[in-house]
């Protein structure tokens, strides 16, 4: 390991050190930060993030742009009955706007994406340490680009409504005398139906004659791949939670003769609640 | 067993997220390849685009022999690593220029290149002054770009000099209102290059009882020349809200109206009690869409063509149904040729059917 590496780590640590022993404070035989929530109760995390799009589509002609992201998110757990096989709740909903130009800075998009996955989950492991959740999801996604400087094509659509899969992953641990969990979730785009324009149809056109039907496409993992995935660690600060990680949410598809690609990366911050259900029907 | 699970788990993971990763790299592999932004990039970029979107090669083949592959051969010889901005936007103009299409353009920060043959090479049978001496001083203004009143022979006059916009319905019963007693309505779009085809369809709704097929309009559906969707019928619907006109209408056309016009003018031959007074329309059948290079120029060009109601093209304009040019002579003397004819064809109908 180089110098500069191991002086990183140390800096890491130093900083995430310094953080706890001013904000956190552990709760009064609170051994945990972070636990699947039990029957009638729900775990909800919401989330700002800050962070980089990439954006590339070639409708009409090959267009490669990147720039700045603003999102929120929220996410939460539910338990419906830990017996059953597909006993536990996991959605996540976001709303994404990016702001994006191209290399010689001479064009402007801009991105707004709305997600919404919902996930039956298996508790597939469950020790002291870890949590595991596996299940079918159903994952809706709509959203746009924005071309500031086309002539009828100022704006293409994408988005799908499938079915995906989910795996929700916690690890727990401690730092001192500090709960933390580190906890990981994914969502994989399986099969549905996806919209992208077939070929150079134009967006005028569809609604003209109605010609909705043929922006709409079958969609597999084979030509559409959509991922929501983030990482964060949980730790406590005063009597609640932080929830502090980066996340990546990719949709790529080669769909109607063109290409799509839409890459967004960004690091999250926001707090975790745990409350009980009032309206509980299973 | 929980721990069975959990290396079941960290092993069918792994081998998920790779699954992905393939699969995501094998769907990007083939994509088309970006361009670099280099004088050769940006040709082959452009060529490319117009290569796989533009819609009337064919057309341009039969109709000025144009052979894109020949073009990609003759131009590229021109362009050269070392060579400026402003000579490879001299090149990339010519050689779209080639297309002789007013709706292909390339946009740099500098300059706009454009074909405009269409216009420059014919007669402009069109005055400004002397159109503006008919309009007088008085004339009412029912929207952006449409202008009228009424002329001493008793015929209305309107002037449509865009249609970016259309005016409200209000005002256009307004202008039918005051025009009531006229003995028929001269509608002027000469060197009108278009706008919104909404506005034009709005304001041709005007003058129809019942629905009217004007034509077929098609897009592209793939990366060949030949490569279309299959034709939409366009059908004109009779405005059943608002006043419609029922008497003579002449429309003034010349080889300026592009675009929206030539597909207004396509759009009021259909319809009766219309008659198509001047020059052929200058075209532009092709709804223009736009493409970026990678050094961010940005080039317009047809993309979805459009047909008359005998699925003929309409790219190269719509011819008059009385050929008529102005004559000089009236120019000089402030008499607008077009208006005194259409005046009289009215009057004639009207006053001596």
């Amino acid at each position: 390991m180089t110098d500069s590496c191991h002086f990183f780590r140390r800096f890491v640590l130093a900083v995430i050190m310094a953080f706890l022993q001013a904000f956190a404070v552990p709760a009064a035989g609170q051994s945990s930060v972070w636990e699947l929530p039990g029957l009638k109760e729900s775990t909800r995390v919401v989330s700002l993030g800050v962070g980089n799009v990439y954006a590339r589509e070639t409708y009409m002609s090959e267009l490669s742009y990147s720039g700045i992201s603003a999102s929120f998110n929220e996410d939460t757990w539910k338990c419906y009955s830990p017996e059953r096989i597909l006993g536990y709740g996991r959605s996540h909903t976001s709303v994404l706007l990016g702001y994006l130009y191209n290399r010689p800075k001479t064009g402007v998009l801009l991105n707004l994406d709305f997600d919404y996955f919902h996930s039956r989950a298996w508790r597939a492991v469950h020790t002291g340490s870890s949590d595991l959740l596996l299940g079918p999801a159903v994952m809706f996604r709509l959203g746009g680009l924005y071309n500031m400087t086309g002539s009828n094509n100022l704006a293409t659509a994408e988005g799908y409504l499938s079915l995906g899969l989910c795996a929700d992953y916690t690890y727990r641990f401690r730092i001192r005398n500090y709960p933390m969990a580190l906890q990981a979730g994914m969502y994989s785009l399986l099969s549905g139906a996806a919209i992208a324009p077939e070929y150079d149809q134009p967006y005028w056109y569809m609604y003209k004659y109605g010609q909705y039907g043929r922006a709409v496409h079958f969609a597999w993992i084979g030509n559409c791949q959509a991922v929501n995935s983030q990482v964060a660690l949980v730790c406590p600060v005063g009597r609640g939670r932080l929830w502090a990680g980066c996340s990546l949410d990719y949709l790529g598809n080669r769909l109607g003769g063109h290409v799509t690609r839409i890459a967004n990366t960004a690091f999250t911050v926001g707090y975790v609640r745990t409350f009980e259900l009032r309206d509980w029907r299973l | 067993m929980n721990r069975r699970r959990l290396y079941l788990t960290l092993f069918v993971c792994p081998v998920i997220l790779l699954g992905l990763t393939v699969s995501c790299y094998s769907n990007g592999r083939d994509v088309d390849a970006e361009y670099a932004n280099t004088p050769m990039g940006n040709f082959t970029s452009l060529w490319t685009i117009m290569d796989r979107n533009y819609c009337f090669f064919d057309y341009k083949k039969q109709e000025l022999g144009v052979d894109w592959d020949e073009v990609f051969d003759r131009y590229s010889k021109y362009i050269s690593d070392g060579m400026g901005n402003r000579a490879l936007f001299e090149v990339l103009c010519q050689m779209l220029a080639e297309l002789r299409d007013g709706h292909v353009n390339l946009v740099s920060s500098y300059d706009v290149g454009r074909s405009w043959h269409i216009k420059s090479d014919y007669a402009a049978n069109f005055s400004e002054d002397v159109r503006s001496d008919y309009l007088g001083t008085d004339y009412v203004i029912a929207g952006n770009g449409y202008y009228y009143r009424i002329l001493i022979d008793n015929v209305g006059y309107l002037a449509v000099t865009s249609f970016e916009s259309r005016p409200s319905d209000s005002r256009l019963n307004t202008m039918f209102l005051q025009m009531m007693m006229c003995n028929g309505l001269i509608i002027d779009v000469r060197n009108n290059g278009g706008g919104n085809s909404w506005a034009a369809e709005d304001l041709a709704s005007r003058f129809t009882e019942k629905r009217v097929l004007t034509g077929y309009s098609c897009y592209k559906n793939g990366p060949g020349h030949n490569d279309f969707s299959k034709l939409e019928e366009n059908w004109l619907e009779p405005d059943m809200y608002n006043i419609r006109w029922n008497k003579p209408v002449v429309v003034l056309t010349n080889r300026g109206c592009y675009s929206t016009t030539n597909e207004f003018v396509n759009i009021m031959r259909y319809l009766p009690n219309v008659t198509l007074l001047g020059d052929t329309t200058g075209g532009g059948g092709g709804l223009p869409f736009t493409g970026e290079l990678p050094n961010g120029w940005t080039v317009r060009f047809s993309s979805a063509p459009s047909f008359d109601a005998s699925m003929e093209h309409i790219e190269s304009g719509v011819a008059p149904d009385i050929r008529l040019d102005m004559d000089p002579d009236d120019i000089k003397a402030g008499t607008d040729t077009y208006i005194e004819c259409a005046v009289k064809l009215i009057n004639d109908r009207i006053v001596n059917p």
